[in-house]
């Protein structure tokens, strides 16, 4: 059975997850070639001190990347469903709804999955070929975060779309996007070394958000 | 015979705005039983209540054995269920969709939806979004036909769809329900196609039941009789043996259970002076208005 519901949601999602996997890779190998250019006009030594002493971040055109495109699966995913009530139809089917909405959820991690760990071999491929492992160690620690909110906003996505009424939505909206703003406070690179288990943890508790919403639209609340 | 579905004391308000308290109703296996209604008198809610999407504010209704708040995996395979507008993924074609489903339903019959999407002139990678309601709604019918669950709940099934396709809808579902002994429970608010599908009736009126009993017993019980008055005023008091009248000009149709000749002793008790009395057949829409009123 989990393979027909992941086939319903690979017809949802399949164009914006290429487009998202296009995107995604091609911004971080666009980012490298700006870097390429940058490095051939300013002397290596200079652009690595920036990087070291003055907490230059060379990868900020990276920054919103995975938040837009959790965003965007989750809306893929979600908004079909509650446009003309077809989460109707997935609630109905043979199976135990909280199973049905986890196994959406689910596919939707595994796919951000995939474009995420396209998108950091990418950056960490490459950025090796420039970086010493020192600076790129430091670099994936500061874009963990970044991937987490792009994970967050996927499951806040899916919680407000199942949601049936628009002001207990706007509540989540306000809570989420509080939730999404702690992982881009601190800009400097490595900031969130300690805080990114701490962010795990929060992130894989929102993950079962969307049992709430389901329970909401069980409950027949409107 | 066997219940297959039993509603007991149902009772439901969205917010103060009662929709209907104590609502008591079963429905007999193999039984095609029809909820009529105008707008917004509970017929929906009623369906959500069946399917698991509304809780009501008290009373139960046992499918096939268990709550509706809370059907197991197998009971849901047992039920098929059409939504309001034949409302499916849209997003898939006509073969993803069969593809889709017939994952979820171990005895799932591909032939009966294929040999009814034989008959629709749409392209297999035809997307369901682009299909006209009424090639939709043979989509819809043919997974329920596929999937040959115990018990069809239909939501409005024929809104949207025309002459056509209502009558094509209404004898292939009645032809499968009879010929495969289903269960069916359906609502609508155009009557004139119930009457070719429907066994028994429910009527709701704006927080009451108005009719729970078969439909060749409702027909052949509640009638409409026509007369002239010479004065124009008179009021009939509803209840008792008045079940509803129309006035138009000095004309009155009085719909009752009543026999022509209990009705004339009524006229005359109440001292009515009138004339051409007679009564004029009726089908099951001209029944439901003349119960509901047209307004």
């Amino acid at each position: 059975m989990w393979k027909s519901m992941f086939y319903k949601e690979w017809i949802k999602i399949r164009l914006v997850f290429w487009l998202s996997v296009i995107v995604g890779v091609g911004v971080t190998l666009a980012m490298y070639m700006i870097i390429r250019s940058e490095l051939a006009d300013t002397p290596v030594n200079h652009y690595l001190w920036k990087i070291m002493n003055r907490d230059f971040v060379f990868f900020t055109l990276f920054k919103f990347l995975p938040l837009g495109i959790g965003l965007l699966i989750g809306l893929a995913q979600f908004i079909p469903e509650m446009t003309e009530k077809r989460i109707k139809l997935t609630l109905h089917l043979p199976i135990n709804e909280e199973k049905a909405g986890l196994q959406m959820v689910a596919f939707g991690v595994m796919s951000l999955t995939i474009i995420f760990s396209l998108m950091f071999l990418v950056f960490i491929g490459i950025g090796r070929y420039y970086f010493p492992y020192e600076i790129i160690r430091v670099a994936a620690i500061t874009v963990a975060p970044w991937f987490m909110s792009g994970f967050a906003a996927f499951f806040i996505a899916g919680m407000v779309a199942i949601e049936p009424i628009w002001k207990y939505r706007i509540a989540y909206l306000v809570i989420g996007g509080l939730f999404i703003k702690m992982f881009f406070i601190l800009w400097k690179a490595g900031s969130y070394i300690y805080a990114n288990g701490f962010f795990l943890i929060l992130v894989v508790l929102f993950s079962i958000s969307i049992l709430f919403s389901i329970y909401r639209f069980r409950k027949g609340e409107m | 015979m066997e219940n297959i579905v039993e509603c007991r004391n149902l009772t439901h308000y969205y917010g103060n705005k009662m929709v209907y308290e104590d609502l008591n109703f079963n429905i007999k296996k193999g039984s095609i039983l029809g909820l009529l209604g105008k707008n917004g008198t509970g017929k929906t809610t009623t369906i959500n209540i069946l399917n698991g999407y509304l809780t009501p504010r008290s009373g139960e209704c046992i499918i096939l054995g268990e709550n509706s708040k809370n059907l197991s995996p197998y009971v849901k395979s047992q039920i098929g269920y059409l939504i309001e507008n034949h409302v499916q993924y849209a997003f898939m074609n006509i073969y993803q969709i069969e593809k889709f489903y017939s994952g979820f339903y171990p005895n799932w019959k591909r032939e009966a939806y294929y040999d009814l999407m034989a008959k629709l002139k749409v392209t297999p990678k035809q997307k369901i979004s682009t299909m006209s309601c009424g090639q939709r709604s043979q989509v819809a019918l043919g997974l329920i036909l596929a999937q040959d669950p115990e018990l069809l709940v239909l939501d409005d099934f024929t809104m949207g769809l025309d002459p056509g396709y209502r009558r094509l809808f209404i004898d292939y579902l009645r032809n499968y329900a009879k010929a495969e002994g289903k269960t069916v429970f359906t609502t609508s608010h155009i009557i004139q196609d119930m009457e070719r599908l429907i066994d028994e009736c429910i009527v709701f009126d704006y927080n009451k039941v108005l009719v729970y009993m078969p439909v060749k017993e409702f027909m052949s019980t509640f009638k409409q009789f026509n007369f002239e008055v010479t004065n124009p005023d008179v009021e009939f008091e509803k209840g008792g043996l008045v079940e509803n009248y129309e006035k138009i000009d000095s004309t009155i149709e009085l719909y009752t259970y009543s026999r022509a000749n209990e009705v004339e002793s009524y006229l005359a008790s109440l001292g009515i002076a009138y004339s051409n009395f007679r009564e004029v057949p009726m089908t099951l829409e001209d029944a439901f208005i003349g119960l509901t009123g047209k307004y």
